[in-house]
This record gives C-alpha cells, structure tokens and sequence, in this order.
C-alpha cells in the first residue's frame, strides 16, 4: 500500500512523506507521545506543581512497578496469551519478600520475620513471582487451559494465598536499606525508575535479538504455522508466563519497599492497569504485534492521567473509571488500526 | 437465451490500484460462464463488487435488463445472487443444517412459527434433501461443521446456496479442494441448476474443468476484460496466453529422476480410524505422488511422518536408520520440512515480514552462539531465497500477507529450502495459486529432487500428481490401495485405486 501511495504521489490529496517520517507517524507509540505532550501542556496551564522534576519523577516512581510488570504482560500477550494474575502475583512477591526481609516484632500477630539482606529478600520475592508465572504456564501449555481461565484461576489462588498466609495482617519494620530500594534515588532519578530503564532496555533487546523473541513474535501471529514450522511453541510460551510472573515480582517488592509494608490488599486490581498499560500501547490483545516501548509509554500515560486527576482535584474514586475508559479507547484505537492495515 | 446478468462498464480502485478498469461481464438464463485470470487479475473483486462486499466506483449493474443497486449482501441475496467463496463463510460450532438455513430458518407452523420458532427438524430433513440433490448421502446434517474436512465444508457451501433458491450461483474456485470424483458430482449439480434456468459463474483455474463445464470463458488480466471465447474456441494454449499474456512453455516441466539411496521409509504408521498401515519408501531424487480421495488420510500420513500428529504404531527410518518423530521440532531437526495444504492458516505468519517468515526455520543456526540474532546475516539469508524462488516483488521487507497467493506459497517454500532438507513433504503446493507461479513452483519441485531431495507430494489435481511424480502411491480409506509406476500411471486407474475398484 506505501509503495502505491508513493507511486501515486501526484494524484494523492496528501503531499508524500518521506518513508522514515511517514513510517514514524504510523507507529502507535507515536501517537501515545503526542497525547503525552498535550496532556503536559494542558495540565501545566491549570497547575503550577506538574511540570515539575519532583512531581514528573514521582509519577514515574509511583508507576514504574505497573510499567515494570507490564514488560512481562507485554511478552505474554505478544505470544497470544493473557495474563490476569499480575495484580496477585505483586502482592504474592511483595509479601514473600517482606517476610524474608522484615525484621519483626510490631504486629500484634506474629508473623513469621527472618531479617534476611534485601538482595536476598528480593531474590526471595522475584523467584516467587516467577514460581506464580511457571504454574500459569504449565496450566496453560500442558493442561492446555485458556489463558484466560488459568490466570483468572491464579488471581484468586494467589491472593487467597496471600490473605491467608498473612490472616489479613500487614507485614512491616524494614531495614532502611530496604526501603531504600523504593524510595531511594541514584542522582535525581529515583530508584525504582533506574530498575524501569535497565529491564525495559533488557526485554527490547531479547525481543529484538534473541532468536525466541522473533518466536514470541511468530507465535502470537500464527500458532499453528509456528507449530508446523517446528518452532519450540510450547516451551516458548511457558517462558512468556514465567517472565511476566518474575517482573510483577520485581514490581511487587518495588512496591513494598516503596510504601515501607506488605498488605495483603495490595496491588489489588493492578493487572487492569498493567494490561491497559500494554494495550494502550499499541500491544494487540490477538498477539503478535506491539512494542516495549509502548507498553511503557503506555504505563507512563496512566500515570499522568492519574496523577492529572489528582491535580485537578477529582475525587480518587473516580480514578478507576477513567482507567476503564482508557482501556476501551485504547482498544477502539487497536480495532482502528488493524482495519486500515 | 435471455440476459440474466449484465455488469457494464465496472471500474474499481483501492488506493493506488486500479483493480477493474472498465470491465464488460454478462451471464445469460442457463449459461454457465468461466471467469479466468491469474490471481489478482481482478476476478475476487469483479465477484465482490456483485456480492455487494465492494461499492463500484463507476459502472451500472443490470438484472433481466433492469438497473439494480447492491449496497450490501442482503441486497444481492434479495436479488437472488448467491457466491461461494474460497475462502469459506461457515459457522464451525453450528451443524450442517444450522449452517444451510442460516439466513432463512424454517419456521415451525402456526403461532409459533410466526413468533420466530424454529422447526428444526424440518431443517434437518430439509438439508438431507438438499444433500442428496447434491449427490452425498453420507453427510449427516447435525454433524458439526467445523469438525468436517474442507470438502465438505464447501459442499456445505454450495447447499447453502442452493437453500436460498439463487437465481445465479458464483463459485470462486469450488473445486479446489475436491478430489476429482467429487468434482463430478458438482458439475451433474451444476448441470441441473443450468437446466432450471438459472446462471453460474465459474471461477477456477483448472482449465480442463473449465471445458468440462462452462459454455463460455472469459479471461481478465490486469483489472481488463482482455477478452472471452465459446467453449469450443478454449484451448489450453489461448487461454493461458489471454491469462499471462504470453505464452507459457511448459506448466509441468519435469525431469527423468535418478533416484538414489532410501532416504525415507516409513512402515506400518498406524493412527486408529485415520490412517492404517502404511508402507513406503522414497528415494534421493525422488518425487513419490501420493493421491486418493480427500478424506482418505494422504494429509494425515504426511502430519505423521511430521510429528503433528501422534502415532499409535510404525517406525520410520531416514538414511536407513531408525529415528523418532515426536514433534514437528524433532522433524525439522532431523531434516524433514512440510508444506500445510493451508498457507495461510497452517503455513506462514502473515502479518510477519518476508524476511521473518523465511529465517524461521534457520534462526538459529544464523545467530551468534545459538541465541542472538545478527540481522544482516538474516536479511542475506532470505534475500538469497528470495531471488532464487523469485517472489515478487523481490523485497524482504513486506508483510507476507500482502503478497499474491503464489507468491506466498514460494515464501513457505523458502523457509523450507533455507532449513537444507533431506526430506520435503508437500500438500497440496499449489492449490489456488495462478499459471504462472504455478508452472515456476513445478519447476522448483523438480529442480530440489534433481539436487538430490526425497519429495512426497500430496494433490487432489490429478494430472499435477501424474506429470510430476516418478512414482504414485494411491490411498483409499486410510489404506494404501496400490502403487503405480510414473508410466502405467493414467487417471482411470488412480481413480479406480482411490475408490476402493481394483
């Protein structure tokens, strides 16, 4: 179709473009930076405090564990998968970590504190996510359960796992090396949002250079064709689970160390988030096409929103409707597209 | 014979193509006209434009003489058009008869019928009666549609079509997918229909079923109605020169083989109710034809010598050694490539790159330690493939879906030639792909047998399987009937093999 219209260039309404530029103008991530830089503009016009480093920095910190968790989405959904145990799976992590890194003793009910090092409790917190994503998988590629199904199955285990280990008590008392890791800065960027950068930078390069990640693209476009063509789908998509399942946990324990506790309500209903995040982006919920960058892009976006509500002084209980409606948009956006193409 | 059907004139343009450009089409009262032309030449939109898919952009559509507007498909079914599609418009969950009343349900009598009840046991009996019009007594209308074999789902089609009393049918391309026994049968149905007055367009690239049915041809090239023939002034050689525009010298060109050690011996691949016992042996250089009716498992031993499917009993040996297929993954590595008789659903990622869709095989092998890919080594990789299949055009960077059919089919077959093969198992390699890329790809069949590939080669088109093969193997129930050697091989006696005559 670009070639015709190029071809055509004299009987086209539109003057033609060059191809980089025009290529450029067509990426869905493009469109999400523009909706940004209006969004700023207006936001900066009504409030003094947006466009601020201290208040666009804690937009990021605020929401690199929903962008972080969302690069796991993203390589599920780029699969032909879905992940809705995300939120859960956050909290699962947050806690396992919190109870390995805690060191005890504030609660009126005792939970279980072992005051290990935070790297370790870290450790502690990521491989549980990951364990979480490796059931999801293996429900999924050996069971052969929906995606849907399994993971909307493991929200619920998960959290009733985590309401239950804890009897909906709050873990607390961490060392401030812990803490830290939330709430910490390296120069004027904080913490959390250096994590962000280096796995978003990580993930776009697997996808872009490692062979399976060209699978994960292939999979997610045709399975069946992947299949005959004697790609490793089944062990493929398996890693797709364990992968999201390990970044909710980094986002998980991101959180906990950010807030200074573990609830066992935390996170709840963060896989809307995580996934519009994903969709919003540009990632197709059919599989098979969308970016890193605009996952993130797309994370960063909920956050602004979020964080415009806020400057603009609209009650919190509203915040969750306008996710919902972004995510409807979004997905009106994605039909759009596909059909033009 | 009154005009049934008159398009004048019709032109339609997407983007930069002009897809039709002031094309004359007419169908008289029981007349059966062919609609030839390579893929893209402007047949799908022509049939589109009348089905009321497409809105014409200039042109005047006319019934028994007078001017009608079709916005839409209800319009061109009021009017009494039914099409058939290639590319079949069935519900798979629903049964048989669900799926040939859709649009009109028989409604039960009475009251409860004006309320919009359904009788369906009616439908039931009367889609059996439609069945049997139709010459298959063996179809049950309440089996699931999507749990049948392509045949049939066409067949499903066509009785649809039927069960709405069309004045005039078009069938794009309906006998792709039938064997040639059930071809049969369609054109006794065709026959009748035309008896009763009514208009078919026969849309098809085989031009032996062309002559066998139509009165009359005409070719498009180019979005052109570059001209039309009586039956009788059809021959293969004109028509092909209207449909290329030029000559073609040689639509199987095919080589004596010198075959070589065994490569591939299966014995005794078994699959309960599917496949039973099966033998056989292919050589270096060999191209071994594997005909039968559809439905009597050559696509299922081919996905079983792949690893698709699980075996119940057999063994199989490459290079005189025993080796276990249990995945497709197993397949590729031991050097067994297999091209899907469905491309677009089984054989390539559309919306993937030229270049993606041809490395898959080979990603591996062309990246740094296994893992990282180097792109240029890729883009070389594909880039080779491509010139040397010649798909056009020979970029790798396009979205596989929007080439050509033929074209597409090069680019599975390049992603099998990239792998290095000992091994090539082909079903159905060209169906619905235009002359020209067809003869090219009978060309390249030839030319990995001549380097020294053992091919198998799965078609319903009979004279493909008898021009190309070296030897046929015929299968019929699951079974292999018998073997014919390329020279005592005609279609009388595959024929009478794949229906259980000896």
């Amino acid at each position: 179709m670009n070639t015709n219209i190029a071809v055509e260039g004299k009987t086209a309404k539109v003057a033609p473009l060059p191809a980089l530029l025009r290529r450029v103008i067509q990426r869905p991530e493009t469109s999400i930076i523009l909706v940004l830089l209006a969004l700023g503009t207006v936001l900066s016009q009504s409030s003094s405090v947006f466009l601020t480093s201290d208040n666009l920095f804690n937009i990021l910190r605020n929401n690199a564990d929903i962008a972080i968790a969302a690069l796991g989405v993203t390589l599920v959904i780029l699969a032909g998968g879905i992940d809705l145990s995300i939120g859960s799976t956050m909290a699962f992590s947050g806690l396992i970590a919190a109870i390995a890194v805690s060191l005890g003793g504030t609660t009126a009910y005792q939970l279980p504190s072992y005051g290990l090092p935070p790297a370790i409790a870290f450790a502690l917190g990521v491989l549980a996510g990951a364990t979480v994503g490796l059931v999801n998988g293996l429900l999924v590629v050996r069971l052969k359960v929906v995606p849907f199904i399994a993971t909307l199955g493991m929200l619920g285990v998960v959290r009733g796992l985590v309401v239950g280990l804890t009897s909906g008590q709050t873990v607390r008392n961490f060392p401030p090396e812990f803490i830290a890791l939330g709430q910490g800065y390296i120069g004027p960027v904080p913490l959390p949002v250096v994590f962000l950068i280096v796995l978003a930078i990580a993930v776009s390069i697997f996808l872009s250079y490692h062979v399976w990640g060209t699978y994960i693209y292939a999979i997610g476009g045709n399975e069946t064709s992947a299949t005959l063509t004697g790609l490793p789908v089944e062990r493929v998509k398996l890693l797709t689970y364990v992968l999201s399942g390990a970044l909710a946990g980094v986002g998980g324990v991101l959180v906990v160390a950010r807030l200074g506790v573990s609830a066992p309500t935390q996170a709840l209903g963060y896989e809307l988030f995580v996934i519009a995040s994903a969709v919003i982006g540009g990632v197709s919920l059919s599989g098979g096409r969308g970016t890193v960058l605009g996952a993130v892009l797309g994370a960063v976006l909920i956050g602004v929103l979020n964080n415009a509500l806020v400057l603009l002084r609209v009650e919190s209980y509203w915040q969750q409707a306008f996710t919902g409606g972004i995510i409807l948009l979004s997905a009106l956006i994605d039909r759009l597209r596909q059909r033009r193409s | 014979m009154a005009t049934l059907l008159e398009m004048r004139g019709i032109s339609k343009r997407f983007g930069g193509t002009q897809a039709l450009d002031n094309v004359d089409f007419t169908v008289d009262r029981g007349e059966v006209v062919g609609l030839l032309g390579e893929n893209g030449a402007g047949k799908s939109t022509l049939i589109k434009i009348l089905a009321g898919v497409h809105a014409r952009d200039q042109g005047a559509i006319l019934m028994d003489g007078r001017p009608v507007t079709i916005h839409n498909p209800q319009d061109a079914q009021r009017l009494g058009v039914a099409v058939i599609y290639q590319e079949l418009n069935l519900t798979p969950n629903q049964t048989v008869a669900e799926n040939v009343f859709l649009h009109h349900p028989q409604r039960m009598s009475g009251l409860l019928g004006k309320l919009g009840f359904a009788d369906h046991a009616r439908r039931d009996q009367e889609t059996r009666r439609l069945l049997e019009q139709l010459g298959i007594a063996g179809l049950d209308p309440r089996h699931k549609v999507g749990e049948l074999s392509v045949a049939f789902q066409q067949l499903t089609e066509i009785a649809k079509a039927l069960a709405f009393d069309a004045r005039l049918i078009v069938m794009d391309e309906p006998t792709s997918a039938l064997p040639d026994e059930e071809v049969e049968h369609l054109f006794e149905i065709i026959r009748r229909l035309k008896a009763r007055g009514l208009g078919v367009v026969f849309v098809s690239h085989r031009l032996n079923e062309v002559r066998a049915i139509c009165d009359r041809v005409v070719v498009l090239r180019d979005g052109q109605n570059v001209g039309e023939l009586p039956i009788a002034e059809a021959s293969d050689e004109r028509l092909i020169a209207m449909m290329v525009g030029r000559a073609i010298e040689n639509l199987y060109p095919k080589r004596p083989a010198e075959p070589g050690d065994v490569v591939l011996e299966v014995e005794g691949l078994t699959r309960h109710g599917v496949i039973e016992d099966i033998s056989f042996a292919i050589r270096a250089g060999e191209v071994v034809g594997l005909a039968g009716l559809v439905g009597s498992g050559r696509t299922e031993v081919a996905r079983a010598i792949f690893g698709a499917d699980r075996l119940d009993r057999g063994s199989i040996r490459l290079n005189g050694r025993p080796v276990r297929i249990r995945s497709p993954q197993d397949a590729l590595r031991l050097g067994i490539g297999y091209v899907p008789e469905d491309r677009k659903v089984q054989g390539l990622v559309l919306g993937m790159t030229v270049r993606d869709n041809a490395a898959l095989t080979v990603l591996r092998q062309l990246a740094r330690g296994g893992q990282f890919i180097v792109w240029p080594e890729v883009e070389r990789t594909s880039q080779r493939y491509v010139q040397e299949l010649q798909v056009r055009p020979p970029r790798t960077d396009l979205v596989v879906g929007s080439l050509s059919g033929g074209n597409q089919q090069k680019v599975v077959l390049a992603k099998w030639l990239a792998a290095n093969l000992k091994v090539l198992l082909l079903d159905e390699p060209t169906r619905g792909i235009d002359v020209g890329a067809k003869a090219e790809i009978h060309g390249l069949i030839d030319e990995l047998a001549h380097r020294g590939m053992a091919i198998l080669l799965i078609s319903s088109e009979l004279p493909e399987v008898l021009a190309m093969s070296d030897r046929i193997l015929v299968m019929s129930e699951g079974r292999l009937a018998g073997e014919l050697s390329r020279e005592e091989a005609t279609q009388e006696r595959v024929l009478a093999l794949a229906s259980g005559k000896r």
